[in-house]
């Protein structure tokens, strides 16, 4: 699976819906997957790749650990820590 | 919180107008197992959830259905654009056009207005991701039906990745199931609650 956009010749033909919608799909699989270092070695390419078309799928300083994917890591907006402002840590 | 990107997920280009279609289609919209309620119930029922991939899952499938709600309305919205009144009592459109013109409304194929009463949070993750399962399963039957009984291609392309979708959805509820299920003590299977006993 690592390998087969590596090689594709169709790059060019991804339109504006394809990428965004490969990167969403890579996305929804990792939050179950977060150790598949394959797959998120292929999100960070599309993200890459993506970045000045403003990927809805691509989230903004996700380079934080290489080796898992970290979006699903609390706390979550509704959870009290989440909402303490950083100087009270 | 929720950024907006200008785009469809999946682009819908309709050219044939069909408002009896319309009226059967808005049942994704507005309907029991539509858009909507899997937007509101995954949404909903991710505050409950004890497991960091539940909650990661939840936030973001609930996000997609929101995407494929506008998408359903801008099927509706095509479908129904420059009737002729002849048109409109022949397509039996009248009776939705009387409430909402051409307007696109949360309802039911019925008629019936969207309710809460569609989903459930029961607050205990196993139960709800059966749920999930479930919702995503009848959604899936429903596209089917609309395939039955649709033979206008461009309605048909949108329609076929919608229902995709779903299955792909399925399979995702599905492994996060089994990890909920690996994460509960073996012993008390049916009696934990992971978000309320501790």
């Amino acid at each position: 699976m690592c390998n087969n956009c590596n090689n594709c010749n169709n790059r060019n033909n991804c339109d504006d819906y394809a990428i965004p919608f490969a990167t969403w799909e890579l996305r929804l699989y990792l939050n179950t997957h977060p150790n598949d270092t394959c797959a998120l070695e292929l999100y960070r390419k599309f993200c890459t790749e993506s970045q000045e078309k403003n990927n809805y799928a691509c989230l903004p300083n996700n380079d934080c650990n290489p080796s898992r994917w970290s979006w699903t890591d609390d706390p979550w907006p509704w959870e009290v820590q989440a909402n303490r402002p950083a100087w009270e840590e | 919180m929720w950024i907006y990107q200008k785009q469809l997920q999946y682009p819908v280009r309709i050219t044939q107008t069909n408002p009896r279609l319309a009226k059967a289609i808005i049942t994704q919209y507005g309907g029991p197992d539509g858009e909507l309620s899997a937007s509101l119930r995954y949404l909903s029922q991710r505050y409950s959830m004890p497991y960091a991939e539940a909650k990661g899952t939840l936030t973001d499938i609930g996000t997609e259905e929101l995407a494929h709600l506008e998408m359903v309305g801008s099927i509706i919205y095509q479908l129904t654009r420059d009737l002729s009144p002849e048109e409109v009592v022949a397509k039996g459109f009248d009776t939705y056009l009387v409430d909402h013109t051409t307007g696109v409304y949360p309802q039911a194929a019925s008629g019936a207005p969207y309710t809460a009463a569609y989903i459930q949070v029961k607050g205990d993750p196993i139960t709800d991701l059966h749920e999930d399962m479930a919702a995503e399963m009848k959604a899936k039957t429903t596209y089917d039906n609309i395939l039955r009984i649709s033979d206008n291609p461009d309605v048909n392309d949108a329609i076929r990745f919608l229902r995709q979708r779903e299955i792909v959805h399925y399979q995702r509820f599905g492994e996060l199931l089994r990890l909920v299920q690996d994460k509960l003590d073996s012993k008390n299977f049916f009696a934990i609650n992971p978000s309320f006993d501790k």
